[in-house]
């Protein structure tokens, strides 16, 4: 495996090959220059240069790569100097000979740190000894030896500098590789808490759903008790009055058997005036003074009585919506007439209830929530009150209007109630939220009618102030006319 | 006139108190009855004169009836008081219970009407005056403290079954006394036949109730020996131990004498509440035997325990074999005493 760096010396003495050996050819060209007609010289320095390219180049295409780029350089350089120096003293120490030491040094890198240096030290030293034993001035190899020494220094510390980028640049991407993995993970966590979030969703609107049912089955079990003690009244009543017609029919019609009697006696020729103890004796035992006030008017309340339940049975009937999932057209005003009906029983001992129903289309809606939405607030107005009354106000008032409003139908439910504290406002609609008393309310009332609202498009606000009363408002969308909107008048 | 037993019917429904008064106008010569729609309206007749019974509706705007017959006891402790309503929410009736005597459930014929009345006269008749108070004053039943501890633990404790409430609740005569009046009332769904066993009214009210029967505000006190001081401190269990005696000899638990031979011992609980000053120097004086306390409380109070076990079985409306049964119970324990 060869290291970044390597690498990246390989691309650079590849890259640097045709200077290298342009540059190699150049001075060997003016070294053969310098010596040119000493034929003998120029054979040597052909013969020494040859070898020297050949072995670079086995270094380059065999070594280099497979071998540590240090030991391949070291060994280069070495080789190289050895060749200059001995080529140098052969042919007697030209200029151009003298170029070879900057050019090495120009290759010396941060890859053959101390070996290069020795390398370059010694080759300089040799070089230097052997120049000034032959008798050259020692200016010369003093002033290439030393602009040598600050080439290799330069570029030893570039190469470093590069280097030390390239680490940086390699710590970097694997910095970025790491944030990008923790950036993928982050995005697979998100995934899953949205799928989580998602299932969250579900679940809430499977609740929702339930907590529906459960509440429709609260309150259908608290209207049964309501509604069979509302039966049952009338049913006393009616009872009691048919018990009385009864003894009473057979008072009467024993009376007229006695009158009967009187007359046939009459008739045969008695005295009527003897006969009259009996006919009054007869009607006291008859009651018929009592019987003649009361007997009309026990049927005629008989009569009520039966109307009554027969309404009672009609409310349950329009409330129950045996269709109770469908969205059908159904006529609001309607609704509201049916369901305080059967809440009566809720209401009719603390509050008058006065209906204010305008116009209105028929709304698309499911029947049964929105009866179970009107029915929650009734009851909950018909406690407000109660509450009051429990705290000595007087007898109270709830106020069920309706409207056509722009795009909507607007119902509202107005009491005079002790109206909802400030503090609970934003919670009067969170399920289980309750300030009723153990078994006058389990906190889904509102929560359900919310959630019925919303479910139809519409909206449900209110507007309480403390010992005055609430208002209840919810608009539905009138939406779809599914053929001329039936209207219903007031 | 003025002897004629006075009854007031109070219900917010002025059809219901006409057809009452239709129902019952035969008897409008033999009994004086006033009809008022409203609770108010029934105490200023009450105030006006002193009515036998009255008969009320639960469900009223204003002073409801659980509230005017708790304002009737404590004002009127002699009145007997009937609940007469459609009511069928249990919880509501339980709210009437301390206060009320008798619970007839609406709608009911003439003829359970009559009877019903009839019987609350015929019984309040054989009952002193002082006692007729001292009783109607009473608003909670008083359990052994023992057994009331029993009870709470039994009805608390999952996984107790209803037969084991029905023990506990047999080793309180009053509280037997009252599941009995629960249970053949017909407030919590009408027996097909009258029910005569403790055991069997335990189980016809349900755990459900007993517990809310048990547990709930006000219905049954713990009463522990230093709630009577002038008793002796084993009186209670000298009753309770006459009292299964007497029902171990009869024999057949489940006949209508077992039951009886249980409950006939009430009346001396009830006097020993309602007559907290004369009743425990008779206990003392007797010292443990039963006829000749029996002897001293007709000699002293004018009403024998067994007397008053009767009043209170037709006061609560029991089945009338049981009052039948507590009778002889009482007639044999006197004759006993003569010979």
């Amino acid at each position: 495996m060869v290291p970044p760096s390597d690498r990246l010396y390989i691309e650079l003495t590849r890259r640097l090959g045709t200077i290298n050996v342009g540059a190699a050819a150049a001075i060997t060209a003016l070294t053969v220059l310098a010596v040119w007609g000493n034929w003998h010289h120029v054979g040597q320095v052909a013969i020494g240069q040859v070898a020297v390219m050949a072995f670079n180049v086995w270094i380059d295409r065999r070594v280099l790569g497979r071998w540590s780029a240090r030991r391949a350089e070291t060994l280069r350089t070495a080789v190289n100097l050895t060749a200059m120096t001995a080529i140098g003293h052969a042919i007697g120490w030209p200029i151009p000979t003298w170029c070879w030491l900057p050019f090495t040094a120009l290759m010396i890198d941060q890859l053959l740190p101390r070996v290069a240096w020795t390398v370059l030290l010694v080759s300089c030293a040799v070089q230097g000894t052997a120049t000034i034993l032959a008798g050259v001035p020692w200016g010369l190899p003093a002033s290439v030896i030393v602009s040598s020494l600050l080439i290799a220094g330069h570029t030893r510390m570039r190469f470093s500098a590069m280097s030390d980028m390239l680490r940086r640049s390699d710590r970097q991407r694997a910095e970025l590789a790491a944030a990008n993995g923790a950036l993928a993970t982050a995005h697979a966590a998100l995934g899953e808490a949205n799928q989580r979030l998602q299932g969250a969703v579900e679940a809430r609107a499977h609740a929702e759903l339930e907590l529906l049912q459960a509440q429709k089955l609260e309150s259908v079990g608290r209207l049964a008790a309501g509604i069979a003690h509302e039966i049952n009244t009338p049913v006393q009543f009616v009872g009691d009055n048919l018990q009385f017609t009864k003894e009473a029919t057979a008072d009467l019609v024993a009376l007229v058997a006695t009158y009967r009697e009187v007359f046939r006696a009459v008739e045969g020729g008695a005295a009527l005036a003897e006969l009259a103890p009996q006919l009054a004796e007869a009607e006291a035992r008859c009651d018929l003074d009592y019987v003649t006030e009361h007997l009309p008017e026990a049927l005629g309340q008989s009569a009520t009585g039966i109307e009554r339940i027969t309404a009672i049975v009609r409310s349950v009937k329009d409330f129950a919506h045996p269709d109770r999932n469908a969205v059908k057209l159904v006529d609001l005003n309607a609704a509201v007439q049916s369901t305080l009906t059967i809440a009566r029983f809720e209401y009719k001992d603390v509050a008058d209830v006065v209906t204010e129903l305008g116009t209105l289309p028929l709304v698309s809606c499911n029947g049964g929530e929105i009866n179970q939405v009107i029915l929650n607030l009734v009851v909950n107005a018909a406690h407000a009150i109660g509450d009051g009354i429990a705290a000595g106000r007087p007898r109270g008032r709830i106020v069920v209007s309706t409207r056509h409003g722009d795009d909507c139908v607007v119902l509202q439910i107005r009491d005079t109630g002790v109206g909802i504290p400030p503090e609970i406002h934003d919670r009067i609609f969170d399920p289980f939220f309750t300030t009723k008393a153990l078994g006058r309310g389990t906190g889904q009332g509102l929560a359900i009618a919310n959630a019925v609202v919303r479910k139809h498009g519409g909206t449900i606000t209110f507007a309480s102030e403390l010992g005055v009363g609430t208002t209840f408002t919810i608009r539905l969308p009138a939406g779809h006319d599914q053929g001329a909107p039936r209207v219903r008048a007031a | 006139m003025t002897t004629r037993p006075r009854i007031v019917f109070v219900d917010d429904d002025r059809l219901v108190l006409s057809g009452l008064q239709n129902l019952l106008r035969k008897q409008r010569h033999e009994w004086e009855q006033v009809f008022v729609a409203s609770g108010e309206a029934a105490l200023d007749e009450l105030s006006r004169a002193p009515a036998d019974i009255v008969i009320s509706d639960m469900r009223m705007p204003g002073m409801d009836g659980p509230a005017l017959l708790e304002r009737i006891r404590a004002q009127h402790p002699g009145t007997i008081r009937i609940v007469l309503s459609g009511e069928a929410e249990r919880a509501d009736v339980l709210r009437a219970l301390p206060a009320m005597h008798q619970f007839v459930a609406k709608p009911c014929s003439g003829t359970v009407l009559r009877e019903v009345i009839s019987r609350a006269l015929r019984v309040r008749s054989a009952a002193t005056a002082p006692i007729r108070a001292g009783i109607g004053r009473l608003a909670h039943l008083p359990v052994r403290h023992d057994v009331h501890a029993d009870l709470v633990r039994a009805v608390s404790t999952s996984g107790v079954g209803i037969a084991e409430i029905a023990v506990i609740v047999s080793n309180s005569l009053a509280l037997s006394v009252k599941v009995m009046q629960l249970a053949n009332a017909g407030v919590f769904g009408a027996p097909a036949q009258p029910i005569v066993t403790v055991d069997a009214a335990t189980r016809h009210l349900g755990a459900e109730l007993m517990r809310t029967l048990v547990i709930g505000p006000g219905y049954l006190v713990p009463l522990a020996p230093a709630d009577t001081p002038g008793l002796p401190r084993d009186f209670f269990y000298q009753v309770r131990e006459r009292a299964v005696a007497r029902a171990a000899a009869v024999g057949d638990p489940t006949s209508v004498e077992h039951t009886a031979a249980q409950i006939a011992e009430v009346g001396g609980l009830v006097l020993a509440l309602a007559e907290p000053e004369r009743y425990p120097p008779l206990v003392t004086a007797a010292a443990g035997d039963p006829v000749a306390l029996q002897h001293m409380e007709r000699a002293h109070l004018g009403i024998d325990r067994f007397q008053v076990s009767i009043y209170l079985a037709g006061l609560w409306g029991l089945p009338p074999p049981i009052e039948e049964a507590v009778e002889r119970i009482g007639a044999a324990s006197a004759r006993a005493g003569s010979r």
